[in-house]
Order: C-alpha cells, then sequence, then structure tokens
C-alpha cells in the first residue's frame, strides 16, 4: 500500500498533522499501536467520569493558543472555555482568587513588592543568557521571599513538569512572557467534551478527507533507504501479521527515543545522538477524584503554595459538566515526581489534598484513580527548553509532539506548535490561517 | 487429564502505573495500590483489552497446561 504520508502515532500532535495533511489533499494513514486513539490526550469513561489520559482536559494558552488556531484552521468546532481567573492560590490555608493581572499584586506584603519591582526591572535588563544558567539561580540571587520562587516553582511544576532548577531562564522567560501577554493568546483553557472531544472531533476530520486511521497497529521499522525515508513495516498486534507500507514522508509522534530505535541509529547523524543521551523527560502524578461539593469556585488552576510538592489543582466539571455524572465533580490534582518511589509520591499527593480542602476531602471526595507518568510514558518526551527539531537529518522524517515543542510553548500547545512548524518545514507556511 | 489454560499478569518492572488498564478492564478485575497493579482471574474474562491499552507492554498473556491430577504447571 502507497500513502503520500504515514503517521506514526495518534497522539494529539499526530491526527493534527494528519487532519492538516489530508486538508491539502495528501492520501494519509495514522498508525497506531494501542487500542484507543489520542495518546495522552484522550479520555477514557469510567463510571460515568471523563478521564484524561494525561493533558488534564486543560489547553495551555486557551481557545487563541496555537492549539486553538489550527483547530479554528480547519474549521472544527470546539468551544474552548478560557480562565475566569489570572491566578488562584491556595497559601495557609487561604483561598486567594486574582481575577485581574493588577490584583495579584494584594497576594504580597509590601517587602515582598519591592522585590518584585526589583525582579521586573532584573528581568528586563536580562534579555538573554547563557542557556546553562537556570531560571532558580537567576531568581534566587536577589529574591529572597519564599513566596515568590514558591509561585515560580508552582507554576513551572505545573505547567510543563519540571522545577525552575531544571529550566534555563531563557526558556522559562519566554513561557512567562507568553502568559503575561494572555491578551493576544489566552489563559488557560478546557475544551467542551474534555481532551477526548478535540480527538473525536480530529478523527473525523481525517476520514472524512479519506485519510485512514488504524489502531492496534504498531510501526517496527521506519525503512530508510540512501539518507530518504520509503516508509515502514507495520504489524497488526492481534494477527501479529507485518505488512510494509510505503510512503514519501513519515512523520513520528512517538518521542525522539522512539524514532532512533524505528529508524535506526546508523541513519541519524551524530548530534542528533549525542542529544539523546542527554535528554531527560519530564514526570509526574496526577490524582483524579469526584466530589459531590464544588471545591474550586472558577475555571481555573488553583495552585497549593505551602504543599510540599505544589500541587495544582483543576475542576473541568465547572466548564463542561457532562465530564462527570449529575451532581458530581471531577477533580484533577497534577504535581511532579520528583523521586521514582511512586508510594511515596501518592502519599505526599493524598495528604495535600487533605490539608488543602481538609474535611470536605473525608466528607465529599472519592478517588476515581492516581496514574503516574514517567520512563516511557512520561508528561513531556523531552522537558521544556531541550527539545529536538521537527526535521531529523533523514530525508521525508519529521517529529512533531512533545519531543519538539518549540521554545515558549508548552504542553498542548507546545504540540501543536511543533505541527505547525513541521508544516513550515513541508512548505505550507500560512495553511493554519486559512479558513476551511 | 490436561486443559490448556491462559494467565494474564502486570509485569511490575514495565509497569509506569498510568492506570489505563484499570480505567478500561470492563469486568473491574484490575485492582491498584500504591506500588503494584494486580489482576483478579476470577474476575478476568480475557478481553484482552488491558493488552492492547498498555502503553508500556506491561501486561503478559501466558499460556501454560494444567495437569489436574499431580496440579503440576508447565510453561
Amino acid at each position: 500500500m502507497k500513502y503520500d504520508a504515514i503517521i506514526i502515532g495518534s497522539g494529539i500532535g499526530g491526527l493534527l498533522a494528519g487532519a492538516y495533511l489530508s486538508k491539502i489533499g495528501k492520501k494519509v494513514i495514522v498508525l497506531e499501536r494501542l487500542n484507543f486513539i489520542g495518546g495522552r490526550f484522550a479520555s477514557i469513561p469510567y463510571k460515568g467520569f471523563q478521564i484524561p489520559t494525561g493533558a488534564l482536559h486543560m489547553i495551555p494558552y486557551g481557545s487563541e493558543g496555537p492549539l486553538g488556531k489550527m483547530l479554528k484552521g480547519l474549521g472544527i468546532k470546539c468551544i474552548i472555555h478560557n480562565s475566569d481567573v489570572f491566578a488562584s492560590i491556595h497559601l495557609n490555608s487561604n483561598h486567594f482568587i486574582a481575577k485581574k493581572m493588577f490584583s495579584m499584586l494584594f497576594l504580597f506584603s509590601f517587602w515582598e513588592k519591592i522585590e518584585l519591582g526589583k525582579l521586573f526591572i532584573k528581568g528586563k535588563r536580562t534579555k538573554s543568557l547563557d542557556d546553562s544558567i537556570s531560571f532558580y539561580d537567576w531568581l534566587q540571587k536577589d529574591i529572597k521571599s519564599p513566596k515568590i520562587i514558591n509561585l515560580y516553582e508552582a507554576l513551572a511544576n505545573f505547567a510543563i513538569g519540571i522545577s525552575i532548577k531544571d529550566i534555563s531562564y531563557i526558556e522559562m522567560r519566554k513561557i512567562l512572557k507568553n502568559i503575561v501577554n494572555f491578551y493576544k493568546m489566552g489563559l488557560p483553557g478546557v475544551p467542551e467534551g474534555g481532551c477526548g472531544g478535540i480527538i473525536n472531533s480530529l478523527e473525523s476530520f481525517i476520514k472524512d478527507n479519506d485519510g485512514s486511521i488504524k489502531i492496534k497497529t504498531e510501526v517496527v521499522k521506519i525503512v530508510v533507504k540512501k539518507g530518504k525515508v520509503t516508509g515502514v513495516i507495520a504489524c497488526d498486534r492481534e494477527s501479529s501479521n507485518n505488512q510494509a507500507i510505503e510512503g514519501s514522508i513519515v512523520v513520528s509522534n512517538c518521542g525522539p527515543k522512539n524514532t532512533l530505535l524505528l529508524a535506526g541509529e546508523s541513519a541519524f547523524n551524530s548530534n542528533f545522538i549525542e542529544k539523546l543521551k542527554k535528554t531527560r523527560e519530564a514526570k509526574g502524578l496526577k490524582v483524579h477524584f469526584s466530589s459531590e461539593k464544588s471545591l474550586i469556585p472558577h475555571k481555573g488552576i488553583m495552585f497549593c503554595l505551602n504543599t510540599e510538592r505544589n500541587l495544582g489543582i483543576i475542576q473541568p466539571t465547572n466548564v463542561d459538566p457532562k465530564l462527570a455524572p449529575k451532581g458530581k465533580h471531577l477533580l484533577i490534582a497534577f504535581q511532579v515526581l520528583k523521586s521514582n518511589n511512586v508510594e511515596k509520591e501518592i502519599k505526599i499527593a493524598l495528604n495535600h489534598l487533605k490539608q488543602v480542602f481538609g474535611k470536605d476531602f473525608k466528607k465529599y471526595c472519592e478517588i476515581l484513580c492516581i496514574s503516574s507518568f514517567k520512563d516511557n510514558w512520561p508528561v513531556n518526551w523531552v522537558s521544556q527548553g531541550n527539545d529536538f527539531y521537527s526535521k531529523t537529518s533523514i530525508d521525508g522524517l519529521y517529529m512533531v509532539g512533545d519531543g519538539c515543542k518549540p521554545s515558549g510553548y508548552p504542553m498542548a500547545d507546545g504540540v501543536a506548535k511543533s505541527v505547525e512548524v513541521f508544516l513550515n518545514n513541508l512548505g505550507y507556511p500560512d495553511i493554519f490561517n486559512k479558513q476551511s | 487429564m490436561q486443559i490448556p489454560n491462559t494467565e494474564i499478569t502486570v509485569m511490575a518492572k514495565k509497569c509506569s502505573r498510568c492506570a489505563y488498564c484499570y480505567l478500561i478492564c470492563p469486568s473491574n478485575a484490575i485492582s491498584m495500590y500504591c506500588n503494584k497493579i494486580i489482576i483478579d482471574k476470577s474476575l478476568c474474562t480475557m478481553c484482552k483489552k488491558c493488552l492492547y491499552v498498555c502503553p508500556k507492554d506491561a501486561i503478559k498473556i501466558s499460556s501454560f497446561v494444567v495437569r489436574l491430577n499431580n496440579k503440576d504447571y508447565e510453561e
């Protein structure tokens, strides 16, 4: 069988790439080794709840960010509700909500405001800096307030799944700039129907444009001849039959590490291999729980600053009540995995939740499931700021997804932006701006 | 007398504890503990949904023969 483009992996990156390629008339096939599509951007129904497989039903830059724009470019009608608060902070058993950016100042004491002023001036002066200097190193030289440092740490933990000690100043600056410029893009948003809603729309789009999506089909080899990709060998996991699929473009949405394994080391240049050795994934733990009582009164993220792991909690049922059975709320708490001892991390997370919600947690809440993301099924294949390029040294082989997020764009919006870069590389720079 | 049998298990070393198998199991045969996942063989219907939902290929089906006379197991 011959296709114009073969896409390995049906995550949000693979499906977006597939949708845009099928929009311009390319014959596309998406191959997924699991029995559901969407990867870490899908929903699994459980006891009437829509449990997200990864992305917390949340898009970092909301309706006007890269993902929102790319969905609009496909003509997909997906309503994304942006956060109705600028920030929500749980600190010392008080819940502080800042509706506007300016009202954030009420959170800080006089001396902290002075430190923030100093920080602002310092930030304006430091436009470029060596990549090796972490955001934490830059911050802690002049800032002594643990509240300010924790606030940045909580934001980095939730938005990119790593500590401010592990992200360069330059990368964090770009992300913060995008957050502060939220009037250009948007505050974090929750799509109606959650992650699953977007995935279903993309699936229909690809199928309506004569593309095909195959599940339980694992790519076992990317075929490269004379530095050029010619197709893949795919295995039907039920029958164990191998099949050769020809294609002049292969888009890998399965992470740089797996891309290397599939195409073979000899096909890549040494820079790619060296970079991969230094690459670290972002790890995290998610607690999904239900509550009979609404515990968060807005559509945004509640950051819990005085918890050991700076827990971030959202209640996506505030946007779409259908994500939970009638009368119940779905809540999702996320924390960075700071050790590989998942048992210990779970205990820390549950203690935090008891600490934050107090008696309400015992009275109204029920744990639905706890998921951890690490090793070969991480939060991000590559931690923010160390990403790979979409174009590889092999002719016709491209990567999309959370291993090649362009600078300044985290999580799902980083993935969408990687697809934008891929389409640029392919010679379709403005395709996402044209409404279908 | 010999009867063929199959067993489904989670390989703890490979498992990353994403909980997809627990969520997808239609017969609630999968229990999650802090550090391990256990499949209850008495509830499992061998629908194999968990096998294909696992991103880490941590779920294994092994076939073996049960000899009923001496309760001996063979791979």
